[in-house]
């Protein structure tokens, strides 16, 4: 399950790096390849001759903006009064004025089970809004249709009842308009599950179109359920599919396709029609084609707004004029009739556009320079509408900019930086972290950061993780937080014994995590106590195996952080090498009766469910192994309520099993903390209140629990995800969990609420002791002997603190 | 007889070491010219991800262009950071030049109180390693509002120590008659270093504009230390640790960036020998 | 000596100081502004606390120099200075005769020589990996020779060593030869036609007119490659990691630890112990040159 998300993040990474490729870079290219073919010194020379010529253009080219900046920046086009750019690459430029502002719109009543439907400009240009409506159960129970009208929505009483099929009950899906000028819906059956197409004719009922084609064909339980569907003004229809969109005649005569793919994200609904033309997005970038024929016109490639459009969700609409926007989590952009550079026009990060916890679902063009969006939550439940209205006298950029640094990007820390700019209107919040992902080296990056604390500088406020937070706080980095956490423990308080656990002897504060991450173990009653330490580990003996198999290295990490207490945090203060030794075998023990290797070759993988992967604190999650039946008990990392669906469903298949948190262990994570050397310390402290704020606590990010206590009882109660449920399977073996309910949410957050022991164990010793161990387990040496290696490192590693 | 032994020796030694440095670089170039797959099933063990026997070839079994293609077609940021790499060493390149010989002139052919301290602080600065001036060039570079622009990495590279070094060295070797002359035809002291100095000392300035190209070339710790702007870094910092999912599109990235350094030489390599054939000696 | 005086005397009627500082100062104003200041700020720094704020005296000094890490890297530094400088020096100085000698394919050899220093750290050190890993090449080569199963890591326990110094020779070799070459190329035909006629063999050539004329070149070379041994840091730390075998845990890798918890006072000190080291063995050298020429 974890490994499907993160297998999706890594996709929309690589895209990053690959998408798209400006024409001016495709010469650049040639050359570049003509540089290579030549050889020898004559023609090296040549070769050079060009380089050089090359090269000089390259300078110019820099003189003008350096980069790509310059692409998303309005300053290229003079004369045209375009909003600035909040780009940060500007810095904060004081002279540029001009910005778009958020505010919300309101919107009519919506209960618990309403689902947003559709949002468009209908006829007249008029506003209008579908919500359709559930009942107490959660079924389809119609829909209501809203008009937007002296700044309020009228509702259009009836609607529904009128333009419902009569002959079959569906569920509304979709309602658009055509450009045609008429209505049409999408709905599914609610007893067949299949799609109907249907416009609302003069009279204002519904008449079916193109129905068979979404009949299932011969032999098969599904026909086809296009995302989304367009009708053009000569009453053609164009069915989006998969990775093709394909236009239709009314009577359904197929006309021709015009592919459209784009990654192997699920929005497969990007895309718009124009009177010629229809537009949607590909692997090079957004691309037109002519309605006519279906032939592309033009590829815009996103070059440097690719980062803005590699984002899941994103909106593409046009302007009326032939121009093209997109809407996405980092903000919206545009690109005129003929042009391929992309202006950024707001800043997703400024707005609700970059919040974490909605998605932005509809976006479109007000009647002036402003903008409406359509936010919906990851649930599906809650809808936000904004409208954006350009405001020429408020600054580009906020006059003030708050950094948030970190080595990994983190929802939590963003949508609290969302949720801080709506309240502070005058403060931008850049959240940085370091580009790891692009294979940049992270020790390095940490010593640029180094360098900018060393001087005074450097973000205001640092997400620790990953970086020397010892260090920081020995050398006076980190500022004291205790009138903060003062503060919050009165006002909203959070778990007692994690403020107690970060607090110093003399009181101070200067670390806190934001989310913690919790360890249980599942299994009977034997093998909880197996974890008592590594004696018992050892002496496990049952019928099974105590753990499942996992790579030397993950069991190690994973021996490490369970037992934290007795390795590492003996009153002798380093591990001793006889320590070490029995830790050691302990962990080749437990490896030589579950089949654990250094590496696992394909085949094993595949028959014992792990891979070579390096684990989060070694803990792959083996509950499902428990249950079938490879091993004596499961041990799981909790970081939010989906990490409880499965352990749950063994649960209930192992009455004599329970789940018990060990050692009463949580793992920190987003460990926050303020630079003293900061110019603006009370935004940074005012930020930290903000994170660890309910609203931003009670959210999921799958990165760890809430610390905020009442962030954790609105886990427990509110309904948001009920309907969400879970499979897992390898093989013949499948296991499927619903969504915890509340008396289950309860009980963990009893084991949360229990845990007193935080562990963050020292990377730099953990990878010591896997290098030094891995000879030892593939029989070379002894324990002794990898002890006795690993102790000298450890020592070479004290004794540079020294 | 004993001639041709002994230039058959040389030759075998000769070839010997371009063998040793032929074959890992011959190792790389198969390397990037493997579809993503075939490197994995070579490579897993060094790359990290699995334990097998390394299939090490010379050839690839299918060969491929899809990862130069990859990068040199669909990566519009390895050509921003091509850019920024020339924007950064071209004037770097120029300014030692300008500002390095004569001060290299000055080290070789004039004698002034303080010429024999001055010199060895040059020296000192080129033996400090980076790491250890890192912050405190920082701080310079932040009260001349340099950092997070191209300057950032262009001004400390002109006023290197590096090249005024290797230059005073070659223009020490000036033979003096050369210079007499000079003095003799009433040349003024510009007029020399203008029409001895630089002819003749020709292939030092060449060796440290070449070696001073390499060096800018490669930089890695100074960008990521001066430049937080990602846009404005330098090609070294395109996939600089080799990482699974892109590892043939780092080693392309690797080959790409060879080509503008051994270009260069290539073609300046006469130059480091013509410049001085039929002088006079030195002293 | 004699020769010297009267050179620099001669000189000094010729030029007077005034135009050489006009030459200078271009360059000598902006190694201030760039290196000298920021090395004086690490001379500070050497006498103050980690952040810079307070005068702590000779403090770090002591902590330094009793730090056992550094004393172990400082070893190991020497070591490798001693074993790969003498190896780098007479192999690149025997080579770049060779080529400079020898009449067919000189472009190609030159040429192949320059390769190494061109690759790309991160390339290379997978290379090297493929080749020295447990299951790398040399392993698979030797056990097709011995016929007996190798899974030695090389660069682990007591092959790290040369190992890095084999990688350090691979990459530098070529950079010396560079200079040597321009060295070489600056003596004049002349000089070995001269010698030729009177009878001089190969290695009193050698002895007489070549070795004699790289003195400078030697200097320049010894120096270059002892800062590039600071530069083989990268392919080190990416090839062993950042905690290597203590037997080739350099300098390098200290001060980079150091920097990442931020205890650059250490580093200044640390690189202030380094500038004495260099400052003995250039009064060791000078001292040595001083007497060689007395004896003369």
């Amino acid at each position: 399950m974890n490994l499907d998300q993160e297998g999706s993040r890594e996709m929309g990474l690589l895209k990053n790096l690959t998408n798209g490729c400006v024409p001016d870079a495709k010469e650049r290219c040639k050359e570049s390849v003509k540089m290579e073919k030549v050889k020898g010194r004559r023609a090296g020379r040549l070769a050079v001759l060009c380089l050089f010529v090359g090269i000089g253009a390259g300078i110019l080219g820099g003189c003008k903006g350096g980069g790509q900046r310059e692409v998303l920046s309005p300053a290229l086009l003079p004369g045209q009064e375009l909003p600035a750019s909040p780009n940060q690459d500007f810095g904060d430029v004081p002279e540029a004025v001009g910005r778009y502002i958020e505010t919300a719109v309101e919107l009519p009543e919506i209960g618990a089970n309403d689902r947003f439907v559709s949002f468009f400009k209908g006829k007249d240009n008029e506003m209008e809004l579908y919500i359709a409506s559930g009942d107490d159960l959660g079924r389809p129970a119609g829909a209501r249709r809203f008009v937007w009208e002296n700044n309020g929505w009228r509702q259009d009483e009836g609607w529904w009842d009128q333009v419902k099929p009569g002959d079959i009950s569906v569920e509304i899906r979709r309602v658009f308009y055509g450009l045609d000028g008429k209505y049409y819906f999408s709905a599914m059956g609610t007893e067949e599950y299949i799609y109907h197409l249907y416009q609302i004719n003069e009279e204002g009922e519904s008449e079916e179109l193109l129905k068979e084609l979404f009949l299932p064909g011969a032999g098969k339980n599904y026909g086809m359920i296009p995302p989304k569907a367009e009708v053009s003004r000569d009453g053609k229809i164009l069915i989006y599919g998969m990775d093709e969109a394909t236009l239709y005649e009314p009577d359904g005569k197929r006309l021709f396709s015009m592919e459209k793919s784009w990654g192997g994200t699920s929005e497969n609904s990007i895309g718009y029609m124009t009177e010629e033309e229809f537009v949607t997005m590909t692997e090079e970038g957004v691309i037109r084609y002519r309605l006519s024929d279906g032939q592309p016109i033009q590829v815009i490639s996103f070059d440097g707004g690719n980062r803005l459009l590699s984002e899941e969700h994103c909106i593409l609409f046009g302007d009326g004029d032939g121009g093209i926007y997109v809407a996405g989590e980092k903000g919206l952009a545009h690109v005129g009739a003929e042009g391929s550079l992309w202006e950024l026009l707001m800043d997703g990060s400024l707005n609700a556009m970059g919040m974490q916890n909605i998605y932005c679902q509809e976006f479109l063009q007000g009647n002036e320079k402003d903008y409406y969006g359509v936010y919906v939550s990851d649930g599906g439940v809650g809808i936000e509408m904004y409208h954006y209205t350009y405001d020429p006298d408020m600054a580009a950029s906020p006059p003030v900019t708050l950094t948030v640094y970190g080595l990994k990007d983190n929802s939590t820390v963003r949508q609290a930086a969302a949720l801080f700019q709506k309240s502070h209107s005058d403060v931008r919040v850049e959240v940085l972290s370091s580009v790891e992902e692009r294979g940049t080296p992270s020790e390095e990056m940490i010593r640029a950061l180094n360098t900018e604390l060393l001087n005074g500088k450097g973000a205001d406020v640092l997400i620790l993780d990953g970086l020397p937070w010892k260090s920081y706080e020995e050398k006076g980095i980190l500022a004291d937080m205790r009138q903060i956490f003062t503060d919050i423990q009165k006002e909203e308080p959070m778990m007692e014994q994690v403020v107690s656990d970060f607090t110093r002897e003399d009181g101070g504060i200067y670390q806190m995590p934001a989310r913690i991450g919790i360890p249980v173990v599942i299994g009977n009653e034997l093998a909880r106590q197996a974890f008592d330490n590594i004696e018992t580990m050892a002496g496990y003996k049952g019928e099974k195996p105590l753990m499942a198999a996992d790579t030397y290295e993950n069991l190690l990490c994973l021996m490490a952080n369970l037992q934290y207490q007795q390795l590492f945090d003996s009153r002798e203060g380093d591990i001793t090498e006889d320590l070490l030794v029995r830790y050691l075998e302990t962990a080749k023990g437990i490896g030589e009766e579950n089949g654990s290797r250094t590496m696992f070759t394909e085949e094993e993988m595949e028959r014992l469910w792990v891979s070579n992967n390096k684990m989060p604190y070694g803990i792959r999650g083996t509950s499902i192994n428990y249950d079938y039946g490879s091993c004596a008990c499961g041990v799981e990392n909790m970081l939010g309520l989906y990490d409880l669906i499965i352990p749950k469903a063994v649960l209930k298949k192992h009455p004599e099993a329970s789940m018990e948190s060990i050692h009463r262990i949580y793992f920190p994570r987003i460990l926050i903390g303020v630079n003293q050397g900061s110019s603006k310390p009370e935004l940074a402290r005012e930020f930290v209140r903000c994170l660890f704020s309910v609203e931003v606590q009670k959210e999921e990010f799958f990165d760890g629990f809430p610390v905020n206590l009442r962030a954790q009882e609105e886990n427990c109660i509110s309904t948001g995800k009920n309907d969400i449920s879970i499979g897992s399977g390898i093989g013949d073996y499948h296991i499927s969990g619903e969504w915890p309910n509340t008396q289950e949410r309860r009980e963990l957050y009893e084991i949360i609420r229990s845990v007193s022991v935080p562990v963050m164990m020292d990377e730099t010793i953990m990878n010591m002791i896997v290098d030094g161990a891995r000879d030892y387990f593939d029989g070379k040496v002894s324990a002794r002997e990898a002890a006795a290696f690993i102790c000298r490192k450890i020592t070479l590693y004290r004794a540079e603190q020294g | 007889m004993r001639k041709i032994v002994q230039t058959r020796i040389q030759w075998i030694i000769l070839f010997g070491a371009c063998l040793l440095i032929w074959l890992p670089l011959l190792l790389m170039a198969a390397a990037v010219f493997m579809p993503e797959d075939e490197l994995l099933w070579r490579y897993l063990s060094p790359l990290g991800i699995g334990r097998a026997p390394v299939r090490a070839a010379l050839i690839p079994s299918y060969p491929s262009w899809e990862a130069l293609m990859e990068l040199l077609f669909h990566s519009p940021g390895f050509f921003v950071m091509f850019w920024n790499s020339c924007i950064q060493v071209i004037p770097m390149l120029l300014g030692q030049l300008l500002v390095g010989a004569p001060a290299a002139w000055a080290f070789a052919q004039f004698s002034f109180p303080g010429r024999r301290l001055i010199f060895c602080l040059y020296v000192l600065l080129i033996v400090l390693p980076f790491q250890v001036t890192q912050v405190s060039n920082y701080l310079v570079l932040d009260k001349l509002g340099l950092l997070d622009s191209h300057w950032a990495m262009i001004l400390p590279g002109i006023w290197s120590a590096f090249p005024v070094f290797i230059m005073t060295r070659s223009f020490q070797a000036i033979p003096k008659s050369l210079l007499e002359a000079a003095y003799l035809d009433g040349a003024g002291k510009v007029e020399t270093f203008f029409l001895v100095g630089i002819p003749v000392g020709y292939p030092g300035i060449v060796t440290a504009l070449l070696l001073g190209f390499m060096d800018g070339w490669n930089a890695l710790e100074q960008p990521m230390a001066y430049l937080r702007d990602i846009s404005l870094w330098p090609l070294a910092l395109y996939l600089p640790d080799i990482v699974q999912d892109k590892a043939a599109v780092a080693f392309a990235a690797g080959a790409v960036m060879m080509v503008p350094p051994v270009l260069l030489y290539l073609n300046g390599q006469g130059e480091l020998e013509e410049g001085m054939g039929g002088y006079e000696g030195k002293e | 000596m004699d020769r010297d005086c009267q050179n620099i005397r001669c000189r000094k009627a010729r030029h007077p100081a005034r135009m050489a500082y006009l030459f200078l100062t271009p360059s000598f104003l902006g190694v201030t502004v760039f290196f000298v200041l920021p090395f004086l700020d690490v001379v500070r720094r050497s006498f103050s606390d980690a952040m810079g704020r307070f005068f702590v005296g000779l403090e770090n000094y002591e902590s330094v120099w009793n730090n056992q890490a550094f004393r172990l890297a400082g070893g190991n530094t020497i070591c490798f200075l001693a074993a790969a400088l003498p190896l780098l020096f007479t192999g690149s100085l025997v080579l770049s005769l060779m080529v400079y000698e020898t009449k067919n394919c000189k472009g190609l050899f030159k040429t192949s020589l320059i390769l190494p220093m061109a690759v790309p750290a991160a390339a290379m050190v997978l290379v090297w990996k493929l080749l020295l890993c447990p299951d790398g090449a040399v392993n698979q080569l030797l056990m097709a020779l011995t016929g007996q199963i190798w899974d030695r890591d090389w660069v682990n326990g007591r092959t790290a060593f040369p190992m890095l110094v084999a990688t350090y020779l691979w990459k530098n070799t070529g950079y010396d030869m560079l200079l040597w070459l321009a060295g070489l190329g600056a003596i004049p035909d002349s000089l070995y036609d001269a010698a030729k006629m009177d009878g001089a063999g190969f290695f009193d050539r050698l002895r007489y007119i070549t070795l004699p004329n790289l003195k400078n070149t030697m200097a320049l070379v010894l120096i270059l490659s002892g800062v590039n041994v600071f530069r083989v840091y990268r392919e080190a730390y990416l090839l062993t990691g950042t905690y290597p075998d203590p037997s080739i845990y350099m300098i390098p890798h200290l001060f980079g630890h150091w920097f990442l918890t931020l205890d650059i006072q250490k580093m200044s000190t640390g690189a202030m112990f380094l500038v004495m080291f260099l400052a003995a063995v250039w009064g060791v050298a000078f001292v040595g040159r001083g007497k060689g020429r007395r004896t003369e």
